[in-house]
């Protein structure tokens, strides 16, 4: 069964963390369709996150198209999120071991890279989330 | 939510069931109840072995007698005074916290969050407080009383225990009973209104010993319409109008046509009865005006006194309820 | 909604211009907010801000000088309430001499629903003695007490002052989330006071910030956190828009300012020249309450009604 886990330092809204982590659990494969998601109830136990934050969430998830919820029965995965091609993958790979080097070469170290990919990430990352919130 | 778990407890419309407020108030009070228990025993004891002492005596009605057994009659008498004083330790030490305690320690929050409201809380309590403190108070009494006529039948008269004073009128009749329910009723108003313990155990008893004081000394005299003689002042001396009055209001001296008269302080010199006649008869005072209650009316008097402390009791509760509210102004 | 039972309106919270003076004082005032039914609340302050205040009035112990407050359609206090209120005080008020096992009699006794099973799993859960007097636990303990004795009562709303003060780290996490459970179970409603910030998101949906008996901030946790963006940028006097500064600070050369945009022009999210990141609920919340310490003046703050 899936576990939910919460980073509460996350700027990010409990609410979203729980459906991005169910479209990153079908975006992997680890769930697929007409498994069973985790009850309100489960989750709260769980993770220790707010009831109405899980309720949310699943009906978000619904909206997408992701999950269906039956009164009583429980919620369930009802579609795929499509795996990333791995051609694209291998592609990407390639083009970032080539800036990485060039970054380095041009002085930057680790902590720097490190630093630049944070903030692009999140800076692309909350702009996906405020267009799914 | 299976209803399984849940239990009726309390009657559909909120009345606590007796035997529930029984045990609250055995196992919030049980110090105070058995305290009282035990003072009740121990008045009671020594009552009871004074009776005895005194009924072994064989007092004629003589100074010697009372000079020699002096002390008897003075533990006596004072075993009788605590026995009413007890309604005053029930004000301050049972009534007083009854609310303030409550409202102080913020165990209030506790005993007013339940389904029960804070007036209803107060009235059963006070019902069954007032039941065991008015039990308490008949054993004192049936133990008292055995002492109070001992008194009055060995006592010579020397030793003042007869109906003029207090402490027989008070402790002949189970008057302690009343007592003891007015003053628990004052004493939960007055804790109900000030909200702090210390002062309100004070002043609860000074109010009950004032109140009660205040009575005895300017309203039992007054219950019934005094009766009035007019005795003739003669050579014989004045004649005593009735034998055994409950209470003298007042003496004073009148002329023939019965108004006032003032004394004449001249007349103290003369000794003689006859020439003390004369004397008074000479400056117009020819007759003495009693005011007084006749001695058959102790029963009736012994009724209106519980009926007053009645409504005392009455309107103690009545304060009590309407300073009971669920909200406080100000948390102590 | 959470599966949880009708209990729903009869226990919201709603509180409209309250205010609590002493002598000439004000511990509260112009307080205005309304809890959902089944939400969790959090108020959040500094000590002495009045959290203390607000949930004595709003569990009916105390009589507001100013305005008033509900819970459902009932004014607080109200002698026959439509919905129960259970309240765990600052000083875990019980009776001394009474042991815990007494304490939960006493809840028996004195209320039309009463749910023993689940007092005394709570008590066992946390290894409470319930033969020993009250006067003998410790302050975890008694914390324990008084909330067996609040959720046996069965209620609809819960008010807790700081009920995580005195319990040890583990014992924490897993009291949040039975009361977490608690609401996903019976839709209870339930406000809690605290001045540790840091255990609060994920956990609480609705927000009530008081600084010196004034409300800073109040609503929705996500409708607040969506309305609020930090903007990062060069060292400036003013943030580079049409919203609303919270608190701005500075270094050298950079500033960085929490704006609330609300309505008010194009999303700072969007912002061409200036980094905008969103905000998480610990940085919200004190930021507020710093902004109000820095303009004790200027406490109107920003009013979100959820």
């Amino acid at each position: 069964m899936l576990e939910i886990k919460l980073d509460r330092g996350s700027p990010t809204p409990p609410y979203l963390q729980v459906v991005n982590q169910v479209r990153d659990a079908l975006r992997m494969g680890w769930l697929v369709p007409g498994d069973r998601l985790p009850s309100v109830r489960e989750v709260v136990a769980s993770s220790g996150i707010n009831p109405n934050t899980v309720s949310k969430a699943y009906r978000e998830l619904g909206l997408l198209g992701l999950i269906e919820s039956r009164q009583g029965a429980g919620s369930y995965v009802t579609a795929t999120l499509g795996h990333a091609d791995p051609h694209a993958m291998v592609k990407f790979r390639v083009q970032l071991e080539g800036w990485v080097a060039r970054a380095r070469a041009a002085g930057l170290d680790l902590e720097d890279l490190k630093v630049l990919a944070a903030a692009v990430l999140n800076e692309s990352g909350s702009a996906r989330s405020s267009v799914a919130g | 939510m299976s209803a399984a778990r849940h239990r009726q407890s309390t009657g559909a419309s909120g009345h606590p069931r007796l035997r529930d407020v029984g045990w609250l108030v055995w196992r919030q009070h049980r110090l105070l109840i058995v305290t009282a228990a035990v003072v009740t025993l121990v008045l009671c004891v020594l009552q009871l072995l004074v009776e005895r002492q005194l009924h072994g005596l064989n007092c004629p009605d003589s100074d010697q007698c009372a000079v020699a057994n002096g002390d008897l009659f003075t533990r006596a008498k004072w075993l009788l005074e605590a026995v009413v004083a007890t309604p005053a330790l029930v004000a301050a030490f049972v009534g007083a916290p009854l609310v303030a305690r409550e409202i102080e320690q913020g165990t209030h929050i506790v005993a007013w969050g339940q389904d029960i409201s804070p007036r209803r809380w107060l009235l059963s309590k006070l019902a069954v407080l007032g039941a065991v403190m008015a039990a308490f108070a008949a054993v004192l009494w049936a133990c008292a009383r055995r002492l109070a006529e001992a008194l009055t039948a060995t006592a010579p008269s020397t030793v003042d225990f007869s109906r003029f004073s207090r402490l027989p009128f008070e402790t002949l009749a189970p008057l302690v009973v009343s007592y003891c329910v007015a003053a628990l009723a004052l004493g939960v108003a007055v804790g109900a209104v000030v909200r702090r313990t210390l002062p309100a155990v004070a002043i609860a008893a000074a109010l009950f010993v004032g109140s009660w004081f205040a009575i005895g000394q300017f309203v039992r005299p007054h219950y019934l319409p005094a009766a009035r003689s007019l005795a003739p002042v003669s050579a014989a001396g004045v004649d005593s109008v009735e034998p055994n009055p409950l209470y003298l209001v007042n003496n004073s001296w009148a002329d023939a046509n019965g108004h006032v008269a003032s004394y004449p302080d001249g007349c103290n010199q003369v000794q003689d009865q006859v020439a003390w006649a004369a004397c008074l008869n000479s400056h117009g005072v020819s007759h003495r005006v009693s005011i007084y209650q006749p001695g058959r009316r102790e029963a009736e008097f012994e009724l209106i006194e519980a009926g007053l402390y009645g409504l005392l009791a009455a309107a103690g509760t009545a304060l009590a309820v309407a300073a009971t509210r669920n909200r406080v102004r100000r948390r102590p | 909604m959470n599966g949880g039972p009708a209990v729903m309106e009869t226990s919201s919270l709603c509180a409209e211009d309250l205010g609590k003076r002493y002598r000439k004082t004000w511990a509260l005032r112009e307080c205005t907010f309304d809890v959902p039914s089944g939400r969790v609340a959090a108020l959040v302050g500094p000590n002495g801000a009045g959290k203390t205040t607000l949930l004595d009035l709003m569990a009916g112990v105390l009589e507001p000088d100013t305005g008033s407050g509900r819970v459902g359609p009932a004014p607080t206090g109200a002698a026959t309430p439509s919905a129960r209120v259970a309240y765990l005080a600052q000083d875990r008020p019980l009776y001394s001499t009474f042991t815990a096992a007494d304490m939960l009699d006493f809840g028996r006794r004195f209320n039309r629903r009463w749910d023993q099973a689940r007092a005394f799993d709570w008590l066992d859960t946390f290894d409470v003695p319930l033969r020993r007097r009250c006067d003998r636990l410790s302050g975890g303990q008694r914390t324990q007490v008084a909330l067996a004795l609040a959720l046996g009562a069965s209620p609809d709303l819960l008010l807790l002052d700081e009920p995580l003060a005195n319990l040890d780290p583990i014992v924490r996490v897993e009291v949040a989330r039975r009361l977490l459970d608690l609401v996903a179970e019976q839709g209870t409603t339930i406000v809690l006071s605290t001045h540790v910030v840091a255990e609060l998101p994920g956990r609480v949906d609705y927000l009530v910030v008081l600084v010196e008996g004034r409300l800073v901030l109040a609503g929705d946790i996500d409708d607040l956190l969506a309305a609020h963006a930090y903007l990062e940028g060069p060292r400036s006097n003013d943030a580079p828009g049409p919203w609303v500064t919270v608190r701005a600070s500075h270094s050298e050369r950079r500033s960085r300012f929490l704006v609330e945009h609300s309505g008010d022009g194009p999303p700072p999210l969007t912002h061409p020249t200036w980094q905008a990141t969103p905000v998480g609920l610990e940085d919200l919340i004190m930021d507020y309450l710093q902004a109000a310490n820095d303009r004790p003046a200027d406490l109107a703050g920003v009013d979100h009604r959820g």
